[in-house]
Parts: structure tokens; sequence; C-alpha cells
């Protein structure tokens, strides 16, 4: 083992050699540089090895041989070595990033680069206060010369505005660690946190570690005084910030962190709110930020202020040796590397706009980087930012202190907000070429960075108390599919396709017929609507790289999530299938906006979801399956509350609907069955298992599931009504769709076996619907190339298969016997009036009426009327799209003459929770109410019509055919059939006495919510006006406020 | 159904009465107005002779299989309605097919043949048939509302949606009929009525005489026989679910003449002194009197 002390004297060494040498073996010098930089690395991942698989204990090094106080100790124990080693490796990729400027500046640049080092391992190693100030001056002064080698006037601004700040934070940390060593008498920071506890002057101790906290809140960029820092990242040149931001906030927080024993419990939580504060308000401010650097520059403050914060936060529980490993570590590295990473990738741009950075695609490698980059950054599994705050909302729930959970996760959600925007830019290709500026060096640099990233990510998924054993498959599926599909590029697209097919269908055939119970009828609704509706992506043309593996990621979400067996694997599993689905919607043409709304709800939602899981997680004593819903707690109802606005979202129920429309409508037109059919029901899955767990909590006077009914009732009304409306035919189906599910939404609400036998087979019923209908739309408009249905027309004669399909379609959506929609709406009326809900079945009723003229709209604006004469040539849509929605007729017609196949399966799977609903006299079947016999209705009907069609047929022999256009009313011959065509506008009557109810309430409401966000954001930001003297002014502002709140107001 | 060919029989003996019962209805009607109006009116039979008049008629045009489907959907439609509904109570040869379902599927089933003809009609490429079906669906959404509200309260009142045992309920004398029992929700399914049995001033979407509109004007010959013998199912199935759910039912069939008589006399006499309703007038009628007093009649069994 080589002694850590040489990482520093080796560095220190080659610093003073290079200035010394630099004339005679200028040659030699790099050389030099970069051994020195590898030797650190080495060196540190020998410890580093030397904890992590040879389990070694903490090393302390004795400097002069003399044991402390006398001499300078180091130490390096578990973590130190894990901090030293990604901080000389990303160092090393940080002088390779730099390759260009080093060899341009020479030695100058080499000397500050290992100086800086020499100062970040320093003040990991120490464990002497007086070094630690040292080290932190050394860091700081090689940051300022760095910083100001760009030789601009910006970057020089920033440069002096650093040391301003920087000045002030060692002044005070000078000062504290001299009146704390007057106190204790040593500088060792073990022994000064042994003897503080035995001090007799309380008020000297307390002012020093106020100096100390002073010096912190400057140095660690708290909010509001952290102008300079953002002026600094703005100013600085990329390769430079990436350090600065990345191990530069590491070291100097691990510094502070050895401090933070010191601090009492006032002062800890002090430092805990200040850096939930400084999270939240710079997440806020970066909202309306559209400079890259300037952006990241607010990330940056942001996780840092919440590293601290927890860390605080863990030194006043006492529970600092777990929750650091737990959930400062993860923090920190998510931070530590995204952050790298995108101020790398920032240096290869030449943009510094995010609106310009639309060209990053040209690409591919550096674009997928930076979109993992932007994904890990906002929290989302499986990255390590993922675990740190899953486990941080836990843990702060065991403490009940929920308040912070609140600020943490609307905080991450401003942050989500502008990361997610910036990579929707660049996913949408734009014209403006050439923004790269490519180097090699730089590339290899950001993907060492990326390499190391990747291999804690993978520690932390393997070992982020994740349950491997039970259940594990279905965890590994979706990734496991989606990267499979991901490494194979280069083989066909309708290969992939089939391939992914096969892994449905070979996991259906050994996974399903082991299942049971509800979960049963989502897993065979999701693996069988899987297998046939990527039958009809088969008929895609163009080569993509993401589609399959995005489409396997979903499904294999959705099967995980179905497959859950406790919060964590559910909250996974919902995050992967909203990250999913959500750039599934972004590949559709003209959706960067549509399907940002869709992941800011879904988030919104999420998270709300998250505080629900919260709220409820202490019942069981930090245990984390479903049993802890089923514990009676002290916030029973409001979890229930929030976790169903997660499942709300995702139904999008009245209010929550913002996305709905867009989305369906943007994203391609074979992905938006899918998400109709199958993701619609994720919501409802949630409800399924939060309903069965929880029950129905009452909040107060109000039942919930009460409550629940009319969302769900209303829902299915203003939905349907909306749908009426609208002139595309995608548009239509996705506010049919958000009806249909309002339906089964009340049927769940109802909590009796007869509702839930509804909305079960309500859902199976609009998953067969759906994946018809949107299929058959599909075909058309890849055979029209709109969706706008007032500009087709006539289309029977050309697509009679479609049509066909569609007539089904709207038979059963609309619930007319004898197909299967008169099933479920005949059970959700028998169980809403057996429930004594009268006015729901009347509104769900309402509801039913009024989808008809939707129906009408859709099937006649498209198939019938007049042709244009646009699409007199268009053909049949491919049967790719057509083999799929006649497999589902085949199946409606099935469950419409066989409902019992379907109802008895059901109500097997209810029964245990909620009793015998319905008995059978043969094929009739019988509720406490009434009664209905689907195979006499459908004989009936089926021969009276055959009957009478026949009749037609002998009595009129010779029916004169003629073309479409043969027409004449009111004794006029129309001339173009363009103007003949009534489709536009259709129901305008109908809206002149019944508009009233779809003005746009919830639309406006979230507009004014978002504006205010923008708002206040943007107002917030102009406290930072550029000019050092108010940063100044800020800094001096926030330490006169710490010194009352810490000395409390008298 | 111990035995299915005497169901089907006797289906086929009370199809046969409620088809003449429905034309000659329809007569009387015509002479009504006529009559109203100051004119002598057509003979009561007139409707067997436009009905035999329409299947004479050689020019048949066809637009389409859709087009040439429709009137079979309605007619369907008609048929199926009345074959699911019980006619007579306590006379066993007059059940129909009533074990298929419960009033919800009647209810339902009122839409197939609808729906078939809009489509049909539809494809006939003129764009006043959808203009003409634009109303109609638009104004049945509506005057729905009430009826649905009416059904539930009743359904609410006698614990069961079987159309049987709510006629069960209401036998032995006018004081157990439902318009005593429950006047609230007769007043508001009796609302719904007017909507429902296309009269003014409810009967913008069938205005054929004044306007060419709707379907009726683009069919011809049997099509149009189809629909005119529908018409006389259609109207009749209607006026016995109304009877049999307010009104007491009937057990014999001089008292079905008598009821459902009187109840078609009612829409008859306020269409024939009624002008016609605009669309939105008359969905805004449905959604605001009718309709609160449907919530009315609900929300007493609610509390």
């Amino acid at each position: 083992m080589v002694n850590p002390i040489y990482i520093i004297a080796v560095l220190l060494g080659i610093g003073f050699i290079l200035p010394l040498t630099e004339k005679k073996l200028s040659k030699l010098g790099p050389w030099v540089f970069y051994a020195g930089m590898i030797f650190t690395a080495l060196v540190s991942y020998q410890w580093f090895r030397f904890f992590i698989v040879s389990g070694g204990e903490t090393y302390h090094i004795f400097t002069a041989g003399v044991k402390p106080p006398l001499s300078i100790n180091l130490q390096i124990g578990l973590f130190e070595s894990v901090l030293l080693f990604v901080t000389n490796l990303t160092g090393l990729a940080g002088a390779v990033y730099m390759t260009k400027q080093i060899s341009e500046t020479g030695v100058r640049a080499m000397v500050l680069l290992l100086l800086l080092l020499l100062g970040l391992n320093g003040l990991i190693l120490t464990r002497d206060i007086f070094n630690l100030f040292v080290f932190m001056e050394i860091t700081a002064i090689s940051t300022y010369s760095l910083i100001g080698m760009d030789v601009k006037s910006r970057s020089l601004s920033a440069g002096f505005k650093y040391m301003t700040a920087g000045g002030l934070a060692s002044a005070f940390l000078l000062l504290g660690i001299i009146i704390v060593y007057s106190l204790t008498g040593t500088l060792n920071l073990d022994g000064m946190i042994r003897s503080a506890e035995g001090i007799k002057n309380v008020k000297l101790l307390s002012i020093g570690s106020m100096m100390i906290l002073f010096s912190f809140i400057i140095e660690a960029k708290q909010f509001p005084a952290n102008g300079w820092a953002l002026d600094v990242y703005e100013g600085t040149k990329p390769g430079v910030a990436g350090l600065i931001s990345g191990i530069g906030t590491t070291a100097v927080f691990f510094g502070f962190y050895k401090i933070m024993p010191l601090f009492t419990n006032e002062t800890l939580k002090i430092v805990m709110w200040a850096g939930l504060i400084t999270f939240f308000f710079s997440n806020l401010m970066g909202m309306k930020q559209e400079n890259v650097k300037r952006m990241l520059g607010y990330s940056s403050v942001a996780q840092t202020g919440l590293v601290i914060s927890v860390s605080a936060w863990s030194f006043m529980l006492g529970n600092d040796k777990l929750i650091f490993p737990m959930i400062v570590l993860p923090l920190l590295f998510n931070h530590f590397f995204t952050k790298t990473g995108l101020f790398w990738i920032a240096g290869l741009v030449k943009k510094d706009t995010t609106g310009l950075w639309g060209s990053i695609t040209e690409n591919k490698i550096l674009h997928g980087i930076f979109i993992i980059l932007i994904l890990a950054l906002s929290g989302f599994p499986p990255f390590p930012g993922f675990w740190g705050k899953w486990n941080l909302v836990l843990a702060m729930s065991l403490d009940s202190n929920f308040f912070y959970i609140w600020v943490l996760l609307a905080g991450s959600l401003f942050e989500a907000a502008y990361l997610l925007k910036w990579a929707g830019i660049t996913l949408k290709k734009d014209k403006s070429k050439d923004i790269l500026e490519y180097n090699s060096y730089k590339m290899l640099a950001l993907q060492i960075v990326v390499l190391i990233f990747f291999a804690v990510t993978v520690y932390y998924f393997m070992t982020g108390n994740f349950d491997h054993t039970n259940g594990g498959l279905h965890f590994y599926l979706p990734f496991a599919l989606g990267t499979g599909l991901l490494l194979l590029p280069f083989i066909p697209e309708k290969l992939k396709g089939m391939i992914s097919m096969s892994v449905i269908a070979v996991y259906a055939f050994y996974f399903l017929p082991d299942q049971n119970g509800i979960g049963r009828f989502f897993n065979a609704m999701f693996l069988s609507g899987g297998f046939f509706l990527t039958f009809a992506t088969l008929n895609r043309k163009d080569r993509s790289r993401s589609f399959y593996p995005l489409l396997m990621l979903m499904l294999g979400s959705l099967i995980a999530l179905v497959n859950s067996d406790n919060i964590l694997h559910f909250f996974f599993s919902w995050e992967i299938m909203t990250l999913s689905s959500y750039f599934l919607i972004h590949r559709g043409k003209g959706s960067a906006e549509e399907s940002f709304r869709y992941v800011m709800f879904s988030l919104a939602g999420a998270f709300l979801m998250l505080l629900g899981f919260a709220y409820s997680f202490p019942n069981l004593n930090g245990q984390m399956s479903f049993g802890i819903f089923a514990v009676p707690g002290q916030f029973t109802s409001l979890s229930f509350i929030l976790i169903s606005i997660g499942f709300l979202v995702k139904s999008a129920a009245l209010g929550l609907h913002l996305w709905i429309a867009g989305s369906y409508a943007k994203a391609e037109d074979d992905t938006s069955a899918f998400l109709s059919a199958l993701l619609s029901k994720a919501g409802i899955f949630g409800f399924v298992m939060l309903l069965l767990a929880m029950g129905a909590p009452s909040a107060g006077k109000f039942d919930l599931a009460y409550i629940l009914s009319w969302i769900g009732a209303l829902t299915a009304l203003i939905g349907t009504m909306m749908a009426i409306y609208e002139e595309d035919a995608k548009r239509l189906l996705a506010y049919s769709s958000m009806g249909q599910v309002g339906y089964i939404i009340l049927g769940l609400a109802i909590m009796s076996g007869l509702g839930w036998t509804a909305a079960l087979f309500q859902m199976v019923n609009h998953f067969l619907i759906k994946g018809i209908l949107f299929l058959a739309i599909a075909g058309v408009i890849y055979r029209t190339g709109t969706s706008e249905m007032y500009k087709m027309g006539g289309l029977i004669k050309k697509m009679p298969w479609s049509f066909t399909a569609v007539m089904f379609g709207i038979i059963a959506i609309s619930g007319v016997p004898p197909l299967t929609g008169f099933g479920a709406k005949w059970l959700m009326y028998e169980a809403l009036i057996e429930k004594g809900w009268y006015l729901q079945t009347g509104m769900a009723f309402f509801a039913s009426t009024v989808a008809f003229l939707y129906c009408f709209r859709l099937i006649h604006a498209i198939f019938l009327g007049q042709p244009k004469t646009e699409f007199r040539n268009v053909k049949e849509a491919p049967a790719w799209f057509l083999i799929p929605q006649y497999v589902f007729i085949m199946a409606i017609f099935f469950f419409s003459i066989f409902p019992r196949v379907l109802i008895d399966r059901i109500s097997a799977a209810v029964e245990p929770f909620f009793g015998k609903s319905l008995t059978w006299d043969g094929n009739t079947v019988i509720s406490s109410l009434g009664y209905w016999n689907a195979t006499a209705v459908m004989t009936i009907v089926g021969v009276v019509f055959v009957v009478l069609a026949i009749g037609l047929f002998i009595k009129l022999p010779k029916v004169q055919k003629v073309k479409q256009f043969n027409i004449v009313f009111a004794a006029e011959r129309p001339e173009t059939p363009e103007l003949t065509h009534f489709a536009y506008e259709f129901f305008r009557p109908y809206r002149r006495a019944m508009g009233w109810m779809v003005r746009p309430y919830a639309t406006r409401f979230w507009r004014s919510v978002t504006e205010s966000a923008y708002t206040v954001s943007d107002a917030l930001r102009k406290i930072y006006t550029g000019n050092g003297q108010t940063y100044i002014f800020h800094i001096l502002l926030v330490l006169v406020i710490l010194f009352y709140i810490s000395t409390g107001v008298k | 159904m111990e035995n299915f060919w005497t169901t089907l029989l006797y289906a086929f003996i009370s199809m046969f009465i409620i088809f003449n019962y429905g034309m000659v209805l329809g007569g009387v009607v015509y002479k009504i107005i006529a009559r109203v109006h100051g004119r002598f009116g057509p003979p009561v039979w007139q409707p067997y002779i436009n009905l035999v008049k329409v299947m004479g008629v050689r020019t048949a045009i066809s637009h389409g299989i859709m087009f040439w489907l429709g009137p079979v959907f309605r007619f369907t439609g008609g048929i199926g309605l009345f074959l699911f509904m019980p006619v007579l109570f306590g006379v066993p040869w007059m059940q129909n097919f009533s074990f298929s379902g419960d009033l919800l599927l009647v209810i339902y089933f009122i839409f197939f043949g609808q729906l078939g003809m809009a489509l049909g009609a539809a494809e006939s490429g003129h764009p006043y048939s959808p203009m003409g079906i634009m109303r109609g669906l638009s104004q049945v959404t509506a005057s729905e509302v009430p009826f649905a509200l009416a059904v539930i309260a009743l359904a609410a009142q006698h614990g069961t949606l079987s159309i049987t045992e709510i006629v069960a309920a209401q036998q032995g004398g006018i004081a157990n009929w439902n318009i005593v029992t429950n006047p609230v929700a007769t007043l508001a399914g009796m609302m719904a009525f007017l909507g429902m049995m296309m009269h003014a001033p409810f009967n913008l979407h069938i205005a054929p005489q004044e306007i060419p509109i709707g379907p009726p004007t683009e069919y011809q010959s049997n099509f149009l026989s189809y629909m005119q013998a529908n018409r006389a199912f259609f109207a009749s199935a209607k006026l016995i679910l109304f009877m049999n759910l307010f009104f007491g039912g009937a057990t014999n069939i001089p008292v079905l003449v008598g009821k459902t008589f009187s109840l078609y006399m009612i829409t008859v006499f306020i269409g024939v002194v009624n002008p016609r309703f605009t669309l939105e007038n008359s969905i805004r009628w449905f959604i605001r009197i009718p309709t609160v007093t449907g919530i009315i009649a609900v929300l007493i069994y609610t509390f």
C-alpha cells in the first residue's frame, strides 16, 4: 500500500518541478504531469480496493512521526478512499479534457490543476482543522487562477467575485478556528470534537462555531449568498466549471462535513433548512434560465444545498454513519458525475443557449450521454440520485419531517422541469447545423466520467434496497429488453419487432399460467395487448434506434408494476413507465410541448404519490410492503388522497387531464394505441392496489370513495363532452379514452363486488375497443396523411375493412347491445343503483348517450359522406394494422356472446375481497336488481337482423347502385364533393346549447399556475445583478440573519 | 322458456297484433292532426296504403352496403325493442323474450336502430342526412337525461330493474301506479317521453315535409317500407314501455289499447298545438325543467 501522503507529496513535487524545468524539459513536462495524475489515481484506487474488497480498517497517518496534537494527521477510511478515488480519476479525466488548453498555456495550467487536485485530496484526507483551512486556501487560489486563465472580462470578473467571497469565507473560518482552538487546545478534529463537550464557556464556543458556520454558508453557496457562484459557473470555461462543480464541490463539502460534529443541534438545524431552502429556490430560479452554464450552475448550487442539508440532519439525528452511505453518497455522486459530464458536454457545444441545442443529435453518442445525464440529474431511476432521494424521503418520514419532503419534492419538480425542457429541445432535430466543436480528448474524458458513473449506477441498482430473490425477474425484464434492443441497432426494424413479440409471447407462456387474482387480468391485458399492438408496429418503414427499446421498456415496466410487491418496486416501475412513455410520445411530430406537459403532470403526480407513501411509511416501522396502507395511521386519509392524485393524473381525471389529448394526438399513430389501450390502465391498477390495501378511508365527514366516484362520473361526462367537439380524430379518441377511464374509476369507487366486476369488465372492454379504434385511425392516417376528420370523408369504399372495424368499435364503445359495451354498462348501472348512488348513475348515463355523438362523428366524417378528390386513390390500410384489429374484434364478439367466460373470472378474482355479487341461471346473469342474458340477446338480434336482411334482398333484387357523388338534393346537383361533406364543426348547435360544460377552467387554472411559477422564478433571479458589491451585500445580509436566528432575537 | 317454439309462436302473435295496432294508431293521429288543422284528413287505414305504395315503387337506389343495411338495422332495432319487453302483465303469451334482459337492456336497445340508421343514411352522401342525424342524436342525448333519472328513481323505489317486477308492484288499483306513488319521477319521465316520441315541439330532426332533411328523404321503395313498418313497432314499443313504467302496465288488450292510446294522445295534443323548437331550444329545455325534476326524483331516494 502506498501511503496516501505520497499523493500530496507527488502532486506538490511535480507542481514545483514543472515551472523550474520549464525551459530545459519542455517536451517532458506534460508526460510528467500526466504521470503524476495517473499515479494519484492509481494510489487512490489501491486504497479504494483495500476498503471495498478487503474491508480494511480505517487507517491513520501521522506526519513527522508524532501523534496529534503535535503532528498533523490524515485519515483514510472507506468513505475517504471512495471520494479520493473518484476525485483523482475525475481529475485525470479533467486533465485529459483540457489537453488542448494545457498545450496552449503550458506549465501554468498544469501547475494549477496539480494544485487544485492537491488541495482537494488534502481536504478529503486531513483531520486537522488548520490544515483543512490551508487546503481550502490552496483549492481556492488554484481555482481563481484557473478561472482567470481564460483572459476574458467575464471570467476575470467571475474569478474576482470568487476571490472576494472566498476571502470572506476564509476569514471567518480562520476566526472560528482560532476561537475553538483557544477553548479546546487542539487543532485535531477528533480531539476538538471530544473536548468540545466539556467546555464551560459555551458562549465563546458558540461564537466560534458560528464563525465556522458563516464560512461554511458562503463556501457552500447557500441561497441567496451565492450570486458569485452562479457567475463563476457561467463565466468559466466548461472544463474548469465541470471540475469546480464536481470534484471541487465534493471535496469542499467533505471538508466541512468533518467539521459538522462540532456544531450544536441548533446550528445543524440552521444548516439543514438553509440547505433545503437553497435547493428549493435555486431550482425555482433555474426554471427561467436559458443559458446552459448558468442553468447548470443553479442546479449545482441546488444539489450542493441538498447534500449539505441532509448531512446536517444526519448529525442531528446522530445517525450519520448510516445516512452517509445510504443518502448522502448517492446524492453526492449523482451530482458529481452528472454535473461534471454536463459541463463538459457544454464545452463541446458552441452555443450557450438551451434553445439552440437541437443539433447535438448529430453526434449520437454525445446525445445519448447527454440524455442519460439529464435523466440522472432529474432523479429518475435507476440512477443513484433516485436511490438517494427515495431513501431520504422514507427516512424523513420516519423522522416525521413531512414539510421537508414537500419542499424537497417541489424543488425536484422545478429541477426536472428545466432539465427535461432542455432535453426535449435536443430530441427534436432543428436546422441549425454545425454547433458541435468536436474534440476527441474531450470526448474521451467525458466517456471516462460516464463509465465511472455507470459503474456507480450499477452498484446502487444492485444494492439499492432491492429484493432480488422475490419477483426480481420482473424488474430486470424492462431493462434487459430495452437495452438488449438498444444494443442491436443494426438489425432490421421488422426483426426487432418480431423479437419483441416473441419475448412477450414466451414470457406470457411461462408466466401467466401461475398467476391468479386481479393482477392476472392486468398481466393478461398488458401481455396480450403488447403482443398484438406490437404487430401493428411491424408496418414501420423508418429505422429507429430508440423505438423498440422504449416500447419494450414501457411494456416491461407495466408488467413490473403489476407484479411489484412493495412500494419501492411500485414506484420504481412507475417512474420507468413514465419516462419510457414520455420518450415514446416525444417521438411524434411536433410533440415537444405536449410530451413535456405529459411528463410534468406525470412527475408531479408521481411525487405526490411518493409523499403519500411517505405519510404511510412509518405505520409498519420502516417496512416497505403494501401492508403499511392496511395499518391505520395518523395520516391515512391524507396518504390516500395524495396517492390517489398520482393515479388520477395517469388516468387523466377531470382537472388533471390537460396532457391527454395533446400527447395521444401527437404521439406516433401506432404508439397512441399503446397509450390508450394499455398505459391508461396503469392508474387503474394503482387504484386497485391502493383500495385493496387501504379500503376507502374517510377524511372527516367525507367518504373518500364517494368523492372518488364523483371524480369518476364527472371525468366520464366531461371527457365525453370534450370529445364531441374535436376535429382531430386522435384528439377525439383521447378524450373518449379519458371518459371511458372515468367509468372505470367510478366502478372501483363503488367498493362492492358488482362495482369492481363492472370496472374490470369495462377495463377489458376499453382495452379492446381503443386498440381497434386507434389502430384503425392509424391506418387511415397512414394512407391519407391527415388526422383532421373533415378533410376526409367517404372512405368506406376505399377502406371497407377499416370501416367495419371502426363500426364494431363504436357499437361496442357506445354500449349498444348486443356487443360487450352493453355488458359493461349493465354491470355499472346495476352496481351504482345497488350502492344507492343515483345521481352518479344519472351522470354516467348522460355521458354514455353523449358518447353516441362522437361515435357517429368519428365514423361519419371519415368513412361516410362524400369522398374528397385528393383521396380518390387511397388504398385500404396495411394488413399490419388490420390483423390486430380483427383479433380484437373477434375477442369482442366472443365476450359478447359468452360474457360469462370473462365475468366469472372477474367475479372469482374480486370475490375474496367483496363476497359474491352475481349468480347465474344458465346464460342469464342475475344481480340483486336485474338480469341479462347476453347469448339470448345476441341470438334474437342476430336472427331478426338476418331475416330482415334476407327479406330486403328478396324484395329488392334490382336495386340500382350509384356512385358516391351521384346525388341530388332540393333539385340541385352539387358540383364539388369538398363542399358537400358536412363534417366541420358538426355539433355546433349542440355546442351552443351545452358548450358551457366544456369551458376550459382547468386549462386556465394550470396556465396560471405555471405562469406564476415562471414569474416568481424570473423575479427572484433578478436579485443576482452580476454586481460584486450586491453579492457581498447578500452575503452580509445572510450572515446578519443567521446571527439573529442562531442567537435568538431578543 | 320451457318450450322455445311456443315462445316463438307467442312472439309472432304479439308482433302481429302490435304491428297492426301501431299502423292504426298512426292513421288515427293523421286524422286528429287534420281535424285540428280544420281538414277532413285521410282514412285511418292510410298507413297501410302508404306502406303498400312504397313497396310498389320501382325506383330503388343504393349508395352502398351500409346504406342498404341502414333500414335493416332500424327495423331490427324496432322489433328487437318490442321483443325484449313484456307486453301484458300475467299473460304468458304476451311476455315475448323479456327473459333476455331487464330495463337497462330495453333502454339501450333503443339506440341500436338509431345508430344503424344513422350510419346507413350517412352513406347516402347527402349533406342533409348527417344534419338530420346530428339533430336527432343531439336531442336524444338531452331527452335521455330526465328519462334515465326517472328510471333510476323507479329502480330505487322498487329495488329492481326488472320491468315485470316493476309492473307487478303497481297492480291493485290506480293508487299503486307509479304516477301516484312516484309522481316526480313520472313527471320527469313523461317530459322525456315528449322528446322521444318525435312530435312537435321536438321533431326538428324528422321534418321532411318542410325542409328536405333527414334520413327519410333519402330512402325509397322497400327501404322506406321497412322504416315505416318499424315506426309502428317502435312507437308502440315505447308506449308500452312508458305504460309499464308509470301507469301500472296492462293485464289485457283493451286496457293496453286504452292506456297506450291515451299516452300517445298526450304527445299528439301537445305537438299539434305547438310550433317546432330549434335544436338549441329543445336541448336547453330538456336540460332545465325535466332534468331538475329528474334530479329531485332521484334525490328523494338518495336521502
